[in-house]
């Protein structure tokens, strides 16, 4: 019998694609019949969009400034090789 | 302001064409400063939100910049047009993000500090699941990314490195596998305990926000 924490150390592989089988069929009908594991799995498969919401960066125009500065005198030392 | 193909003018940033990029890099090569600058004008600001996800500070961020596109520079001879200058020079900088990363000493980065579900004896889950189950639909409010960017600065280095790598930057196993030096089991271990710490913050996120105003949590 596959149990929560059995289906929740196989998500990672499922939402992959690389779970196949006899595995793919004991979570599947799991899923089927959990619904908080259900849930979990789709808050699971929701946290990297939602991660890559929060953590989104623009370079600040200060450091790209700094950067050609440090680039143009670093490249007036030494020509590429 | 940038122009297109056709001489027009191009408002915000302008797409990465890699034709464009091997364009710029034959004059880079041959010497041509400018080309070399048109370049890191084309790629700074993925090197740089690689390296600010990974090292969570602008200020390492920033001299992992001007590292990598230093390196870049000094090795443009052995570059080979079989990969695309993006891909080589945000590896260059993966790789010196992650460099500082494990050098780095800061409190709280402890294999404690990974939450996850809990379970009964049974193995049965104990906890009510928020439905976050939409990431388009979550409204991305000031508390919440807090919460992220708090949950993600918690995580040990070696767990920092594969999330921001796979599920920030989108590279694949393998390329993570080249950079790190780690198996790709051990990424994908490693990656499974980051998401799990990281759903936990955001799931603790909504439960404190509908227990505060008896609300069902903020959803568009």
């Amino acid at each position: 019998m596959t149990t929560c924490k059995d289906s929740v150390e196989l998500l990672l592989e499922y939402l992959d694609g690389d779970l196949t089988g006899e595995l793919r069929a004991k979570l599947e009908a799991h899923l089927g019949g959990c619904a908080p594991c259900e849930d979990f799995m789709k808050s699971y498969k929701a946290t990297p969009a939602l991660c890559r919401k929060a953590l989104a960066r623009e370079v600040p125009k200060e450091v790209a400034a700094k950067l050609t500065d440090f680039l143009r005198r670093e490249m007036a030392k030494a020509p590429s090789k | 302001m940038p122009l297109d193909a056709q001489g027009r003018k191009v408002h915000g940033v302008p797409p990465l064409i890699p034709s464009e990029d091997t364009e710029l890099l034959t004059r880079a090569q041959a010497g041509d400063v400018a080309a070399f600058e048109g370049l890191v004008e084309r790629h700074r600001s993925r090197v740089f939100g690689l390296a600010q996800r990974m090292l969570n500070s602008a200020d390492d961020a920033a001299e992992v910049l001007q590292e990598s596109f230093l390196s870049a520079y000094r090795n443009l001879s052995h570059f080979r047009g079989d990969a695309q200058f993006g891909s080589w020079v945000y590896k260059i900088a993966a790789n010196h993000a992650l460099m500082r990363l494990r050098h780095r000493k800061v409190v709280n980065q402890v294999e404690s500090s990974l939450d996850g579900p809990q379970f009964n004896d049974r193995g049965s889950l104990m906890e009510e699941v928020s439905d976050f189950r939409d990431a388009e639909g979550v409204a991305m409010d000031k508390e919440l990314r807090e919460a992220i960017e708090s949950a993600a600065d918690r995580l040990a280095p070696e767990y920092r490195e594969v999330f921001v790598l796979k599920d920030l930057e989108g590279l694949s196993y393998e390329e993570i596998a080249e950079i790190s030096g780690d198996t790709v089991p051990a990424i994908k271990s490693r990656l499974h305990r980051a998401r799990l710490s990281l759903r936990a913050a955001i799931d603790h996120f909504y439960a404190e926000a509908t227990s505060e105003t008896a609300q069902p949590f903020r959803s568009r």
